[in-house]
């Protein structure tokens, strides 16, 4: 009778231990950096030249949305401009009528899946730079499925419009590049260098 | 659902138990039920989504013998595969683009009918062949950070088999149970950019098993 208890026994320790559930999974690959790129199939890169940057980041941190300029913003707008230069695309300010403008969003933390467009704030181009199409909506030319869940923290959102496409109060969005979770506090100055550039090469907008 | 099947493993178990009070040496068996570990490798295009062989799994078995030498039952397994893949770029399209790694597994449920052929049912060590059929249910998941994409699918099965039982002593209804079978079923899968057709698997079982006379 023993050899039976300890053959049960040995049998369900061997199962019960061995099995990876549910959540466990997430440990597998949250601390990888996700970078996805989506481009509109209908945009024409060639004819657009000059870019302008926006000059603060939109930071949602739970549901709230604010514009933030800091020493992050300007890192990650020194990057990105460093890549759209690569591209062949010359930087011009709001105010000399550039082909793209280029906004950021950072969704610092999140009470709520984010789906496309949520972090989106473009009015503020209206106030700061009066262009006259205000309220000026973006818009996804493109399917995007969602980006961020409650699950995540630290991700950047790069979007590049297409002025010369604005019509009837909207542009489309031509670009779109997301890292998910790179400001999580997990990473170094060297992995969102490599993300940023990363996300440039994936899938150029070009 | 883990603990429906730690239940039912003890259910079984406690209904084995108590019924093979009365048996004696000598008489058929007319019952037979089994628990075991199971270890299944992966073939085909299941071979394709996840290569890596199966170390989580369970199996119960019951078998009730019409005659001497055939017995019909039920077979229940899981098991569960996974392997981490590293970075990679995706293309769903030619306007987009992933790089990331995945994290893959996939939890299958094999249940089938069986027939089993005893070819020395009066011998200590007793050898069948078998054949099961039934359905199997896979769920196969593509976990990126904590993005999952999955899907559920069932299919047609059909499982032959050959095993083994061992009793642990002359007198006891007790012993151990070893099996080698394989696993066909018609489960067609589509996620991401993965698909399949079917499922196949070698399936290797040890365990144990109460006869009731």
């Amino acid at each position: 009778m023993k050899i039976v208890k300890l053959t049960v026994i040995a049998l369900m320790s061997i199962w019960v231990t061995s099995c990876s559930w549910g959540p466990g999974d997430l440990d597998q690959t949250q601390d990888q950096i996700l970078t996805v790129a989506y481009k509109s199939p209908d945009a024409n890169f060639q004819s657009l030249k000059t870019y302008a940057l926006a000059d603060s980041m939109s930071v949602v941190i739970n549901g709230e949305k604010k514009r933030v300029k800091n020493e992050v913003s300007e890192n990650i707008f020194s990057l990105i401009s460093q890549n759209l230069s690569k591209l062949g695309y010359t930087q011009t300010t709001p105010s000399q009528n550039p082909d793209i403008l280029v906004d950021l969003g950072y969704i610092q933390s999140t009470n709520k899946t984010v789906y496309p467009g949520y972090w989106s704030d473009w009015d503020w181009w209206w106030d700061y730079y009066y262009y006259p199409w205000y309220p000026w909506y973006p818009y996804y030319p493109y399917p995007m499925p969602t980006i961020v869940s409650t699950y995540t923290t630290g991700t950047i959102i790069i979007e590049m419009a297409d002025v010369t496409l604005a019509k009837d109060q909207t542009v489309p969005i031509i670009w779109h590049g997301v890292v998910r979770s790179i400001l999580n506090g997990t990473h170094t100055q060297a992995q969102l260098t490599d993300a940023i550039n990363e996300v440039f090469t994936i899938l150029p907008p070009k | 659902m883990k603990k429906i099947i730690l239940l039912s493993a003890i259910i079984l178990s406690c209904m084995g138990f108590a019924n093979a009070q009365s048996y004696s040496y000598g008489d058929n068996m007319r019952q037979i039920y089994s628990i075991n570990y199971q270890i299944n490798v992966p073939m085909g295009s299941s071979k394709d989504f996840i290569s890596n062989a199966s170390f989580e799994g369970v199996n119960f078995n019951w078998a009730y013998f019409l005659t001497d030498n055939v017995a019909v039952g039920m077979d229940l397994s899981y098991n569960n595969y996974h392997k981490s893949i590293g970075k990679e770029i995706y293309r769903p399209n030619e306007n987009m683009a992933i790089n990331a790694a995945q994290y893959r597994y996939t939890q299958v449920f094999p249940l089938k009918a069986q027939v089993k052929y005893f070819f020395n049912p009066y011998s200590l060590v007793k050898g069948y062949a078998g054949l099961g059929i039934g359905a199997l249910s896979a769920g196969q998941h593509i976990v990126v950070q904590d993005l999952d994409s999955w899907d559920n699918n069932w299919g047609f099965l059909v499982a032959p088999e050959v095993g083994v039982l061992i009793p642990f002593g002359e007198n006891s209804p007790f012993g151990a149970n070893i099996t080698a079978g394989y696993n066909f079923s018609t489960n067609k899968s589509s996620i991401c950019n993965t698909s399949s057709n079917n499922r196949q698997s070698f399936y290797f079982n040890v365990g144990m098993y109460v006869a009731i006379y």
